[in-house]
């Protein structure tokens, strides 16, 4: 026992310096805690990062040494330590059943597809730093493991490629010439159109970075309508061979070479040719009084042609002022064709082409026409009523196509996305017959006007991308800025292309009665466009598509001929695979844990 | 224990000499268990500002980096300006001291940006063949009216050139056995720590306030290369 009164001496230094140690002890403890933690918050985030650059590789149908060389890059960038990296898939083999082996905790969110469940492309990443110890090295432990795992997900595509098969795309064909008919039957059957075959190259290309089994895929074609070449689905080889088997370039009806020479141009007063624009429907060289029907009503055209009396003068299918006719269009004439009757609706009377170029209307005229509309129908009746059009781009058909593939077979939780691509200015809509949405008794579509004005006399085309027409049964509706309208013109295929645009992609407006969209991300590309309306189309379908905003549009201060945002400019068809293969680089990831 | 202590019979002397050894210590105690306390608090601080770089760098990975307008509001959920709507994600939440018109509505209370000290950095990289091709600098402080605050320390000294992701620094640390063709947004917070008990002597040797540094880097893929247009 100790004395009490010499214990005393001293008593709190030495209470103190036995507690100093405790004190120290839990002191080095809660520092070295704190490294844990710290050590752990920078592994865990790292991680995080890590596996969605390695999810984002799915985009480019990567393997997994890919993907974990991604994930290594971003711990390099991290500061982190890489060399313990442990990543997995869910079928590695992509035979599209779930690998055996895998992770418990990641094989219980590997969907299982043997029992048919739909297949999700995730990525597991394990990693493991060495938390360092400072207080602890006294004891002789230097590190501490800490391991962490996480699972990303990269969102399944439900793609829609979306390509004009107008004529023109065979323009750089070898025996393409711009101002001769051009029958693309050979080069098609020979798969040697261009620059079609870019475009067809450039979308297998662009499927085979789509993961099989995973993403899903559609082709629709579009020209004067739109065509189904394969439908929403997730056979990636089918859509390929669709593609090679069915996307071909469209014959157009060569109205602008072989309608009679003067309903395009002739002599004004001074002796100078002058175009007469105008002068015929452009959707139906048929169809003079906009009506749908070969029969012209005179009272509709202001003029009666004198069949009855002068046939003879109406060889060349224009009756001059000379010959007694009105002059109303200050065109020396007007053109006439014949008719069956009031009311005849079948068959056509095929005399608006001069078919053999012998400048008057002869029986081959009707006979080559009708064999040519025979051609390209199913069957004779279909014949009798073909329209002859000079237009085969109707950009709005392919959009109204491309986002109903998207709504009646994408997926929920996967992400939407059309490619779209043309060569040219939007110059028809879809009419009755294709979307009956449309008033039947828009026989032209929004291809509206008559002879001599608008749209007639521009082939159809809007060269005015303002003010915008809105078509909507109640102007409520209509997006903020635009004009309310019952007719056609003023609402055109333009408008009805943009509107089909955000049918597709809108998803904020001002205007809070606006209808919204699918949220649809489109990739548009223009294919040797120049700058004028075609290319402000195409880049207003980026600018919804891109965040479903018309406002904010990062092409606004871009020189034209220039990509910018989600739109692409190729100046020709061997720009189309490098704009496809970004495309595919640049869809988004998502993160699910 | 309080029992025998009880039988001691101090005289004034020992009762003198033991306050005398307890002044001696308890500064010293004190010192430790505040210091403890400092550290803990810190630790906090500087956990969050970690969890709030990653917030923002998540939220910028999925958004357009072109989207660069005049809206240097968080409260205007109707234009995307990429790069001060993500640093929006590191401002006080509605309600809380801090909050101010236009720097409102992030995540974390705890953590109030001071504009004359700290500052964030969103640094949007373009890397194309295997090199960064383009790279856009944003820097929190030039909005709030100050000049590149993550130059400095919190004392106001020009510590650093800078940001911790520089072009450099990333093409110093890009793999070749990576993909070549990419986008990484990152995201630093520079945050002066004001110690809650600025204890002597700890402050003599620690900075008060003390600059906490944490950063996250994301993939971007819409930053990613777009074609170079051809004239």
């Amino acid at each position: 026992m100790m004395k009490p009164k010499s214990a005393n001496q001293g008593q709190i230094i030495v209470i103190f310096a036995i507690s100093l140690l405790a004190l120290l002890f839990f002191i080095g403890l809660a520092i070295d805690a704190g490294s844990v933690y710290i050590t752990y918050g920078s592994l865990k985030r790292t991680v995080d990062s890590a596996s969605i650059a390695a999810a984002n590789e799915f985009k480019r149908d990567a393997n997994m040494t890919d993907m974990t060389h991604a994930a290594e890059e971003v711990f390099q960038l991290m500061n982190v330590d890489f060399s313990t990296i442990t990543l997995d898939l869910c079928d590695k083999d992509k035979n599209g059943i779930r690998d055996s082996g895998l992770p418990p905790q990641f094989e219980a969110r590997c969907p299982d597809t043997a029992d048919g469940e739909a297949p999700r492309k995730l990525v597991w990443l394990q990693a493991t730093q060495n938390a360092p110890l400072y207080f602890l090295t006294l004891l002789g432990f230097h590190t501490i493991p800490l391991t962490t795992s996480t699972i990303s997900e990269a969102a399944p595509l439900d793609v829609v490629i979306v390509l004009d098969t107008s004529e023109s795309m065979a323009s750089a064909t070898s025996d393409y010439y711009n101002w001769l008919p051009y029958d693309p039957s050979g080069c098609n059957g020979t798969n040697t159109c261009h620059p079609m075959l870019e475009a067809k190259e450039a979308a297998k290309a662009l499927i085979n970075t789509l993961a099989e089994g995973y993403d899903q895929v559609s082709v629709v074609s579009f020209d004067s309508a739109d065509t189904r070449i394969y439908d929403l689905g997730l056979d990636l080889t089918a859509a390929k061979d669709a593609i090679d088997d069915l996307v071909v370039v469209n014959d157009d009806p060569p109205v602008l070479f072989k309608v009679w020479a003067p309903w395009r141009s002739g002599p004004n007063s001074l002796g100078v040719d002058v175009p007469h624009a105008g002068s015929y429907n452009p959707m139906n060289s048929e169809d003079l009084d906009g009506d749908g029907l070969d029969y012209d009503d005179p009272a509709v055209l202001g003029y009666t042609c004198p069949w009855a009396d002068h046939p003879d003068v109406l060889e060349d299918r224009w009756w001059t002022v000379d010959e007694g006719a009105p002059d109303p269009f200050g065109w020396g004439g007007v053109p006439c064709d014949r008719d069956n009757g009031p009311g005849e609706t079948t068959p056509a009377f095929f005399d608006s082409l001069d078919w053999n170029d012998s400048g008057i209307w002869e029986v081959s005229d009707q006979t080559d026409s009708w064999n040519w509309a025979r051609a390209h129908t199913s069957s004779d009746a279909a014949a009798d009523v073909f329209k002859f059009s000079a237009l085969s781009t109707c950009s709005g058909c392919g959009l109204r196509q491309g986002a109903n593939q998207l709504r009646n077979g994408g997926r929920f939780g996967s992400v939407w996305v059309m490619v779209f691509l043309s060569d040219g200015a939007v110059n028809l809509s879809d009419v009755h017959a294709t979307y009956d949405e449309i008033p039947d008794a828009l026989k032209n579509g929004f291809c509206g006007g008559e002879m001599s004005q608008e749209f007639w006399s521009s082939g159809c085309r809007d060269y005015t991308f303002t003010p915008r027409y809105c078509f909507d049964t109640s102007s409520s509706t209509c997006p903020p800025g635009s004009i309310h309208t019952d007719t056609s013109p003023q609402y055109s295929v333009l408008n009805y292309a943009m509107d089909m645009v955000d049918s597709a992609s809108l998803t904020k407006s001002t205007n809070s009665n606006e209808p919204r969209g699918n949220e649809i991300a489109i990739y548009s590309i223009g294919l040797n466009v120049d700058g004028g309306i075609a290319e402000d189309f195409l880049r207003y379908m980026a600018a919804v598509g891109d965040d479903g905003d018309r406002q904010t549009d990062p092409c606004s201060s871009t020189a034209p001929q220039t990509s910018c945002g989600q739109y692409y400019y190729a100046p020709s068809g061997a720009r189309l695979l490098q704009i496809f293969e970004d495309i595919a680089a640049r869809i988004y990831t998502r993160i699910n844990q | 224990m309080f029992q025998s202590l009880k039988r001691f019979k101090l005289s004034n002397r020992s009762r003198g000499q033991s306050f005398l050894e307890l002044a001696l210590v308890l500064p010293v105690l004190m010192i430790m268990l505040l210091g403890v306390t400092e550290v803990a608090f810190y630790i906090g601080a500087y956990m969050d500002v970690v969890d709030l770089t990653r917030e923002a760098a998540r939220f910028a990975s999925v958004r357009d980096p072109s989207a660069v307008n005049s809206d240097f509001d968080c409260s205007s959920g109707t234009d995307l300006n990429f790069f001060y709507d993500t640093a929006c994600v590191i401002s006080p939440p509605a309600g809380t001291p801090g909050c101010n018109s236009t720097f409102c509505n992030g995540f974390n209370p705890y953590i109030t940006l001071n504009p004359a000290t700290d500052d964030v950095v969103i640094s949007v990289f373009t890397i194309a063949g295997g090199a960064v091709s383009d790279s856009t600098v944003f820097s929190l402080s030039h909005i709030f009216g100050s000049a590149d605050n993550y130059k400095k320390n919190c004392q106001g000294d020009i510590v650093r050139a800078a940001p911790y992701y520089s072009t450099a620094h990333v093409n110093s640390l890009l793999l070749s056995s990576a993909p070549a063709n990419k986008g990484y947004v990152a995201v630093e917070v520079y945050y002066c720590y004001d110690q809650v008990f600025g204890i002597p002597l700890i402050t003599d040797f620690i900075p008060n306030p003390l600059q906490i540094h944490a950063y996250t880097l994301m993939p971007l893929p819409a930053a990613q290369p777009t074609p170079t247009p051809i004239p």
